[in-house]
């Protein structure tokens, strides 16, 4: 038999199919929030996945450099599903000053796979006597596919400590990690074998990632290595679980028993990376714990903005559908029956919501982890990029959720829908009971926004639970995005100070002492590597190469003098300052490509390359022992002063000021590590007067320290460029051409606080994104639905005479209402917390309190915005409809 | 003096074969001072008249004049300005909005005009409707008697030219009509207040001075009232 509540509720739902679609909506809008959540969370962790595979194999745990006993315990294992081996054969020197080589392996066929080894050229070797070598062997060596070679193989024993008679320890090592061939080391032949080189392979996940010492070539694991090497184990278990730690543990015990100098010291761990997508972390870290409260916070402040959306979605259809319950009362129906009614639409909102919204939050998760994969690659240094992907366990995880909340939300409507009488219907109740004390409005909104403000304020209020859950996620996201935010500002502050605002990611620097070098080729060829992008030369004398020259204190301002006697009350057993009142000052020079120093400089500045005529910085940044201050006009120096400098077997010659620049042009090595009483003066010139000096330094016949540096400031592929500055400095590592001294690069890796900062800031970003939309939709479904069950009361209002432009100000406050609450709360609070903020940084980086008005008026204009945007929406739908219909409408 | 002309008003609804002729081609006039009641079979077209008297609704054709002003060439700002100052109108029920107190209420026209209570004003009009202790409760915490003599006070607050009821007591008990009624003779008696007021009740109607009957969208009888 045909259940007739179910079937009277269907009916309503069709009778009225836009506020069935409005409620439908808020019930999809929960689900994609909550599923967002839940596939951002496993996207991420597939990509930490994905980056530990190709980083370090797809195995779970190894025993690295560990002994022959522990392999065999471990082959018997059964809890071990899959296990690759690598037997230490020996190493061989492939240069002839010792400084790296090979190191061969014997290996199985599960260990190609565990550790991602991958074949480019050539068969992996099957038989004993065929040999897999890396690229970078076959270019350094030139062996070919199918040549013979015979390796005249060593085993070698690295100094460990010493024991208590004094005398040096050794451990054996495999090859992995130690540089070239140390005299301190112990060196034992195992003989010379033939092998033919069968393949070129990609190391995979077995290669020490920078270094180029001891590339590792491999064999077919046969009877025929040598005993009493080192072997390498990796494996996986089955099923994975608390069998892994186990395990673990075991293998420690095995290793333990095994003599320190033949793998008894080996390392024993897990692909701690990959296991995270599995849920396994070492035993006690909090990582994962971590990780999951900051999902479970997340889920839980969204799960209050969807309560509250879906719930008030059914309490809407449910007090409109006051009349239809009514009906029912008076011809008997049970208080189950009328419950009933509520639950049986959730349940089919649910059906049509839930799969809605689970594809909605994955689209637009999809698309968010897109726009975020650069900063996020960036972040990590990780080299697969950051795309959706959802396992189906967090799938069904998010419909759960979603579902419980819906049945949450629809239990209170429910409820009150079981209470309805017929009186109820009659006198049109069912809506959310008002309490006086909620719909009281101060004068100040009066006279603020005038009679229209106060209406629209109480209409905002008269949802108590949705207003304070609406005000509560848009003071939240407030929060959060100032404090977020302004962390990461003050750190890039604070950054700025130590290295200069938007450092380049990584600079190559080559010294040079012949001024008549043509030095093109040199840079021409950095800034030609594989995903350079956008990228600058600078050039310039570091200080020293200019000499020094005593400044009196008169010359210089309050602050630097109370800033050098500080220091110098620091250090008070070396009392220098005493009578002297002076200051050496170093000056150091930057050289700017000339295009560029026109543009920084400016019209005004001319510079005459009869002598080093330049701009000199009047800030100055110092760092004494780990505090970072900036100093603002600490010399008083003038443009036109000049000054001789020779230096004995260096460069001689003039600089002069041509004008003063209050900021460097870009950041690089700008602080001056001081010693007590020194400061250091900084000068920019161009490359033209800076080639003029050189000229003139050659046809004197002296030779002296001058750098020309690549900054690579935007790179298009950080690990291409990575690559190519690796090989560049290893091609230097066999010797320098003449005039040039040094060639060295730098990736300025992030510091821990800047990465933190950025960190938070992506978070932040993210979750100030989902706290806006769940805003949005909560606040254009209180609106949409207000004005679809207020159609009388507007019409009232209306026939009462108040004016088109006072009714739209009114809708439009409404909106706005929710933000003005929120902007009240969450301003004090998030710029309390800017200030703790900068306080806290202020411990080690000195600068002066600025507010980040950006941020602040950022964070008002979303709020508002967001308001706005979904009063807008709603007030399109609004019009239309005569008066008389309005106040007829609800009466039928 | 004439208050309220209508010349030739129609108001249809839908078009072609399924057009509703609410009300066709009705004219009449009505002095000031005048207590005018409305009858008619259900359906008749008595609402559809009186929001067109109220310029609430859209009118096919004619014209309505209140106290010389052509409401439908007014635009929709001076319409509203003109309703709430010239104009009173009361529903059968739900005319309060819930969010606001009795006293809020009972001054709306005021406070949507921007204009100051008088307070004796207030009070002494409170007192006539018998609600002086109610000015702070929500309307869901009145009697539907209770409710309906505040919206009288509302629409008579601003002391307007016209009042309009549909059915004031239609939702009362005969106490609380009774109560109701009285209040509106008041008005009529005591300020001269013109009123209009539809009604399904005879002894209503017999206390008016004027009864116009509408029948399917024509005034079918326009009388003077025997006392
Ligand atoms: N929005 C509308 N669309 C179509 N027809 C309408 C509309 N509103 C009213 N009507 C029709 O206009 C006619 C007059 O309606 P009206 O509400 O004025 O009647 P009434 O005299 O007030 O009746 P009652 O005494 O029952 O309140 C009716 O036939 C009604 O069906
Ligand atoms: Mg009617």
């Amino acid at each position: 038999m045909k259940n007739i509540i179910h079937t009277l509720t269907r009916a309503q739902m069709r009778a009225n199919p836009r506020r069935t679609l409005v409620t439908l909506i808020g019930v999809i809008l929960s689900v994609t929030m909550l599923t967002a959540v839940f596939a951002g969370a496993d996207s991420f962790l597939n990509l930490l996945y994905r980056q530990a595979a190709q980083d370090n194999g797809t195995w779970h745990g190894r025993a690295f450099e560990t002994g022959e006993q522990v392999v065999q315990n471990l082959s018997q294992d059964d809890r071990v599903d899959q296990l690759g081996l690598a037997a230490g054969w020996g190493m061989v020197p492939l240069d002839d000053q010792n400084r790296w080589g090979a190191a061969l392996y014997g290996v199985n066929q599960s260990f190609y796979q565990l550790l991602g080894v991958e074949c480019l050229e050539g068969t992996l070797p099957a038989k004993e006597n065929e040999l897999a070598i890396t690229r970078t062997i076959a270019e350094k060596t030139g062996w070919k596919l199918g040549e013979q070679v015979s390796l005249d193989l060593l085993r070698v024993w690295t100094p460990q400590g010493m024991d208590s008679t004094g005398a040096t320890t050794y451990r054996q090592t495999s090859g992995l990690g130690i540089m070239g061939l140390s005299d301190s080391y112990v060196i034992h032949s195992v003989g010379e074998n033939q092998f033919t080189i069968t393949a070129i392979v990609d190391p995979g996940g077995f290669d020490d990632q920078n270094v180029l010492t001891w590339e590792p070539c491999f064999t077919a694991l046969e009877e025929q290595i040598p005993p009493d090497g080192l072997w390498c184990a990796y494996y996986t278990v089955n099923p994975l679980g608390q069998e892994l730690y186990n395990l673990m543990e075991d293998i420690q015990n095995w290793q333990a028993a095994l003599p320190a100098d033949a793998g008894g010291v080996g390392t024993i761990d897990l692909n701690r990376q990959l296991l995270l997508y599995y849920g396994m972390d070492y035993p006690g870290s909090l990582l994962l714990p971590a990780f999951y409260g900051l999902m479970a916070v997340t889920l839980l402040i969204i799960l209050v903005g969807a309560v509250s959306l879906a719930r008030n979605a059914f309490a809407i259809s449910m007090s409109e559908r006051t009349q239809m319950l009514g009906m029912l009362a008076s011809v008997g129906a049970t208080r189950a029956q009328k419950r009933q009614s509520v639950l049986y639409e959730a349940f089919i909102l649910g059906l049509i919501g839930i799969p809605f919204g689970l594809a909605a939050g994955c689209g637009g998760m999809a698309v968010a982890l897109i726009l975020l994969n650069q900063q996020v690659q960036e972040l990590f240094q990780f080299t697969q990029s950051l795309y959706l992907s959802v396992r189906p366990m967090f799938l069904v995880a998010a419909a759960l959720l979603a579902a419980l909340t819906l049945a949450f939300s629809a239990l209170q409507p429910a409820l009150k829908a079981s209470r309805v009488t017929p009186m109820d219907a009659i006198r049109g109740e069912g809506q959310i009971q008002l309490h006086s004390s909620d719909m009281k409005t101060g004068k100040l909104t009066r006279m603020i926004f005038g009679f229209p403000g106060v209406l629209a304020l109480k209409n905002c209020k008269r949802n108590r639970g949705r207003y304070r859950a609406i005000v509560f996620s848009l003071a939240l996201s407030v929060i959060v995005l100032v404090a977020g935010t302004g962390l990461s500002y003050y750190v890039d502050r604070a950054m700025g100070v130590r290295y200069g605002a938007g450092s380049p990611i990584a600079t190559a620097t080559i010294t040079f002492n012949d001024p008549s070098l043509d030095t093109t080729p040199y840079t021409d060829e950095l800034k030609a590597l594989a995903g350079t992008g956008e990228a600058r030369v600078v050039g310039g004398l570091q200080a020293g190469a200019m000499g020094s020259f005593t400044l009196d204190w008169a010359d210089m301002s309050q602050e630097t003098i109370n800033w050098l006697q500080s220091q110098t009350d620091l250090s008070e057993e070396e009392d220098t300052s005493g009578g002297s009142q002076s200051s050496t000052i170093y000056p150091t020079l930057l050289v700017m490509e000339d295009e560029e120093f026109a543009a920084w400089a400016g019209q005004g500045v001319s510079l005459n390359p009869d002598y080093l005529d330049c701009v000199m910085i009047t800030s100055t940044y110092l760092n004494y022992e780990g505090s970072y201050t900036q100093l603002k006009n600490a010399l008083n120096l003038r443009p036109g002063f000049s000054m001789d400098f020779a230096q004995e077997g260096g460069f001689a010659d003039t600089w002069h000021i041509a004008a003063l620049a209050e900021d460097f042009p870009y950041s690089g090595n700008t602080v001056t590590d001081t010693s007590i009483d020194s400061l250091t003066l900084q000068l920019v010139t161009s490359r033209s007067v800076f080639q003029a000096f050189l000229d003139r330094q050659e046809s004197q016949n002296r030779e002296g320290a001058y750098y020309w540096q690549i900054q690579y400031i935007h790179p298009e592929s950080i690990s291409a460029l990575t690559n190519g500055l690796q090989d560049w400095s290893l091609n230097n590592s066999y010797g320098l051409p003449a005039g040039v001294v040094s060639a060295y690069y730098n990736t300025l890796a992030m510091g821990g606080l800047q990465r933190f900062g950025m960190l938070l800031q992506i978070l932040c970003v993210g979750f100030v994104l989902l706290l806006c939309l769940v805003c949005m939709a909560n606040i254009h479904n209180s609106l949409s639905t207000g004005m679809e069950l207020r159609a009388r009361e507007y019409g009232i209002l209306r026939s009462v005479g108040i004016t088109p432009a006072d009714f739209r100000k009114m809708i439009w406050l409404e909106s706005l209402f929710y933000g003005i609450k929120a902007l009240c709360w969450s301003l004090p609070l998030g710029l309390g917390v800017l200030a703790l903020e900068y306080c806290a940084i202020r411990r080690a980086f000195q600068f002066p309190f600025c507010l980040p008005v950006e941020i602040v008026v950022l964070a008002i204009v979303l709020v508002l915005g967001v308001c706005w945007f979904s009063g807008l929406l709603t007030r399109r739908n609004l019009a239309e409809q005569t008066i008389a219909q309005a106040i007829q409408k609800t009466i039928c | 003096m004439e208050l309220l002309r209508v010349e030739h008003l129609s108001r249809y609804y839908g078009e072609g074969p399924a057009q509703v002729k609410a009300l066709d081609d009705v004219s009449f006039s009505v002095e000031k001072g005048e207590f005018v009641a409305i009858m008619g079979p259900s359906g008749s077209g008595k609402s559809t008249l009186m929001h067109l008297l109220g310029g609430v609704d859209k009118l096919t054709a004619g014209q309505v004049w209140v106290q010389g002003t052509d409401l439908y060439k007014l635009d929709e700002t001076a319409l509203a300005i003109f309703r709430r100052r010239q104009i009173g109108l009361v529903y059968q029920f739900y005319n309060l909005l819930p969010v606001l107190n009795v006293r809020e209420n009972l001054t709306l026209p005021l406070l949507l005009d921007g204009r100051n209570v008088n307070e004796t004003q207030l009070e002494q009009l409170a007192q006539i409707l018998g609600i002086q202790d109610r000015m702070k409760h929500l309307p869901h915490q009145l009697s539907g008697g209770q409710q309906q003599r505040v919206s009288i006070g509302r629409a008579l607050i601003t002391s307007p030219a016209l009042l309009l009821a549909d059915e004031p007591t239609g939702n009362l008990d005969s106490k609380n009509s009774g109560e109701v009624m009285a209040l509106l003779r008041y008005f009529h008696e005591k300020k001269g207040q013109t009123l209009l007021v539809i009604t399904h009740d005879e002894r209503i109607a017999c206390q008016a001075d004027r009864l116009i009957t509408v029948e399917d969208g024509h005034i079918a009888r326009d009388e003077a009232v025997r006392p």
